[in-house]
């Protein structure tokens, strides 16, 4: 079975985020890593890879430190991956992405399943797997939970708000957005570091791809919104409490 | 926890993609497996379960980073090993003393001076964490002096008889086996004594206050016959045990910034919290001070670690290089380990917190590889070509 996994590199989001004019991050306090719904997806694909054999390609679109994820994935065990790094890629929005991943994949052939996170942690758009299915003219299933394949079937736990599942079967090939605790991701080790090191990465421009994909979004501006405290705390003993929490809920919030 | 630590300088931009996988990986490991039992260890002085913990960290690849996939080891470099430490004694200086200790006390001996047949054994068997080693050179009269050794083996035929006590051994109790360093008719001489040899006793030290949670104590040898396949060959003369601990050093010089750093973080956290007089303490000068203190001593403790180990990597290091870095390192994390524990005021005193913990352990870091004393005394040696060590 031949797996790609599209993996994102996302800012940890600890760190000190910081806008620069309006328009963008600074990222000079900022570490990166692994998006971590991908990260579920990386580690789905590596068991599938240990029960089916076949293998694991990594597919990124990123600027030059995303390589890092990209061999934390190979040290996971993941065997090859393409890596587009191009400003003109990394600036368009996901329709771009999605557009590139495309072609990235069609150029490792015979992929049987596409996975993705369920989205990225960073702008949660949560609309590039699906994208990539339309694309790709290919069935998909967003926030699968469970997944077991018997031949070119598939089984597909898809989770619903609540936690309830829904059970759905598809065949491959097709694309599935991973939702996080599907699995427990293994650590790298350092013998699959020093492994990693000799794996193939491929590093591609948009052009490479033949593609120059235009957004079909305009970004206008980012900024953080401003916070308004109006906590408010009511003394006195339970019973008074409680009756003025009613009446100010009733009266002045108007929710009951 | 976020993915990276403190990093003023910018330093891990030295690192490569696989360097800093390492260091990421390891840190995520140790806070979801090992952190969350290191308090409760501590408190009890019932040392970590390393029969569960060594294998995990084995299949990690964090012990004997540095030797060669030949032997089961991932065959690393010596940044990555400073990289396992740093994030190691983030966690606890006795976790640290662990890695150190087998890796760079118990293999590098093996691995430099033993037989084919003693690495084969021994090599894979303890990179996996599966066996446990310890080392034993310290005794109730010999501790800086090493040339003072009392621990006397004796030929006999085809074995060796050993007489002895060991003191203040890390992981003494636990060990599978144990590299010993004893005085022959030719001098000094590395053995390897397994557990359950006959006249070997190996006990547990109660009642300390640093490094509680690991395993340190005593190995006792009363006419304990070691047969001849149990020598080191190679290792003879003081040469040989200094050649294991400049291994050690380099790995503590790492190892007392995580601890370092552990202790500024949770300072910090604390302190832009907790609000006295109206105000954020962090928002006061004096307060402001300590954590720009700590911040240039530690952002300078990074720098010399990360040059040591990439002049270990190229072959260049020299032993007084290690020592400085061993010297001012821990006493960099000693300083963080009080200012970050003041800075909580009564909260810092509690076990809860980590920088009463490291302060403790520390201590013990401060003492052993070598006292704070005598690495100046080696640097001064080596600046001056006049030894101050003896009268
Ligand atoms: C937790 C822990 C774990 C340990 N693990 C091990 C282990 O696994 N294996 C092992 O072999 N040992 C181990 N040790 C022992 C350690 O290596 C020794 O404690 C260390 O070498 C110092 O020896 P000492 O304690 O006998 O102190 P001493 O050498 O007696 O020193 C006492 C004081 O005198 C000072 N001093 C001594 N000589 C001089 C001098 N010439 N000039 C100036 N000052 C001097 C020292 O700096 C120190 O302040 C461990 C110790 C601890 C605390």
């Amino acid at each position: 079975m031949k797996i790609a996994v599209c993996l994102k590199q996302v800012p940890d989001m600890e760190s000190k985020f910081k806008i620069v004019d309006g328009k963008k991050i600074d990222e000079s306090q900022i570490a990166f890593k692994i998006n971590d719904f991908d990260n579920y997806a990386v580690e789905a694909a590596l068991q599938l890879k240990e029960k089916l054999g076949g293998e694991v390609v990594i597919v990124t679109c990123g600027p030059d430190r995303a390589s890092k994820d990209i061999r934390q994935a190979f040290a996971m065990g993941a065997d090859w991956g393409i890596h587009v790094n191009d400003p003109a890629v990394e600036s368009g929005d996901n329709f771009v992405v999605a557009s590139v991943l495309q072609k990235a994949i069609e150029t490792i052939g015979g992929v049987d399943l596409v996975l993705t996170g369920v989205q990225a942690e960073d702008d949660q758009a949560a609309v590039t797997g699906v994208m990539l299915a339309d694309l790709m003219g290919l069935p998909h299933c967003t926030n699968v939970k469970k997944l077991e394949i018997n031949g070119n079937n598939l089984t597909v736990n898809r989770e619903l708000e609540g936690g309830f599942n829904e059970v759905i079967e598809m065949s491959a090939p097709a694309v599935l957005s991973i939702q996080s605790g599907i699995n427990e991701p293994r650590y790298p080790t350092l013998p699959g570091i020093m492994k990693a090191k000799k794996k193939r990465l491929d590093v591609k421009k948009g052009a490479d791809l033949g593609v120059s994909p235009k957004s079909k979004t305009d970004f206008i501006k980012m900024f953080f919104p401003v916070s308004e405290h109006k906590a408010e705390i009511i003394q006195g003993d339970p019973a008074t409490a409680a009756a003025k929490l009613i009446e100010k809920l009733k009266t002045e919030a108007k929710v009951i | 926890m976020p993915v990276n630590d403190t990093d003023y300088y910018k330093i891990y931009d030295q690192f490569t993609n696989e360097e800093r996988v390492l260091k990421e990986s390891v840190r995520r490991f140790l806070d979801k497996e090992i952190r969350p039992l290191v308090l409760e260890a501590f408190h009890t002085e019932e040392p970590l379960d390393m029969r569960k913990i060594a294998p995990k960290m084995g299949r990690m690849g964090l012990i004997g980073a540095d030797l060669p996939q030949k032997y089961g080891c991932p065959g690393a470099s010596y940044v990555d090993l400073g990289i396992i430490c740093q994030e190691v004694e983030r966690v606890d200086s006795s976790l640290r003393s662990y890695v150190e200790v087998q890796s760079g006390l118990v293999m590098t001996p093996l691995y430099k001076f033993g037989t084919e047949e003693q690495k084969k054994k021994w090599l894979p068997a303890l990179a996996s964490g599966e066996a446990i080693g310890c080392f034993g050179l310290t005794e109730p009269n010999c501790g800086s002096d090493v040339s003072s050794l009392e621990t006397v083996a004796k030929k006999d035929g085809k074995h060796w008889i050993l007489n002895g006590t060991k003191q203040w051994i890390s992981e003494a109790s636990l060990a599978d086996m144990a590299v010993v360093w004893a005085k022959t008719d030719h001098g000094i001489q590395g053995f390897i004594v397994e557990r359950g040899q006959e006249g070997f006793t190996q006990s547990f030290q109660k009642h300390k206050g640093s490094m509680r949670a690991g395993d340190v104590g005593e190995l006792a040898f009363v006419d304990c016959r070691v047969p001849e396949e149990n020598v080191l060959p190679e290792a003879t003369g003081i040469k040989a045990t200094f050649a294991c601990l400049n291994h050690a050093r380099y790995g503590i010089s790492w190892g007392a910034v995580g601890a370092a750093i552990d202790c500024y973080e949770t300072a910090l956290r604390y302190s832009l919290e907790r609000v006295q007089f109206g105000a954020p303490i962090a928002s006061y000068q004096l307060v402001q001070d300590k954590l720009v203190t700590m911040l240039i001593e530690i952002t300078k403790a990074q720098l010399l670690a990360y040059r040591l180990g990439r002049l270990m990597d190229e072959g260049k290091a020299m032993h007084g290089q290690i020592s400085m870095a061993k010297k001012n390192n821990i006493k960099i994390a000693r300083m963080c380990a009080r200012t970050a524990r003041e800075l909580m005021g009564a909260n810092g005193i509690s076990l809860d917190s980590s920088p009463m913990r490291h302060m403790a352990n520390i201590e013990s870091v401060y003492t052993y590889q070598g006292t704070d004393h005598i690495h100046t005394l080696i640097l001064g040696m080596d600046i001056t070509g006049i030894s101050a060590f003896g009268r």
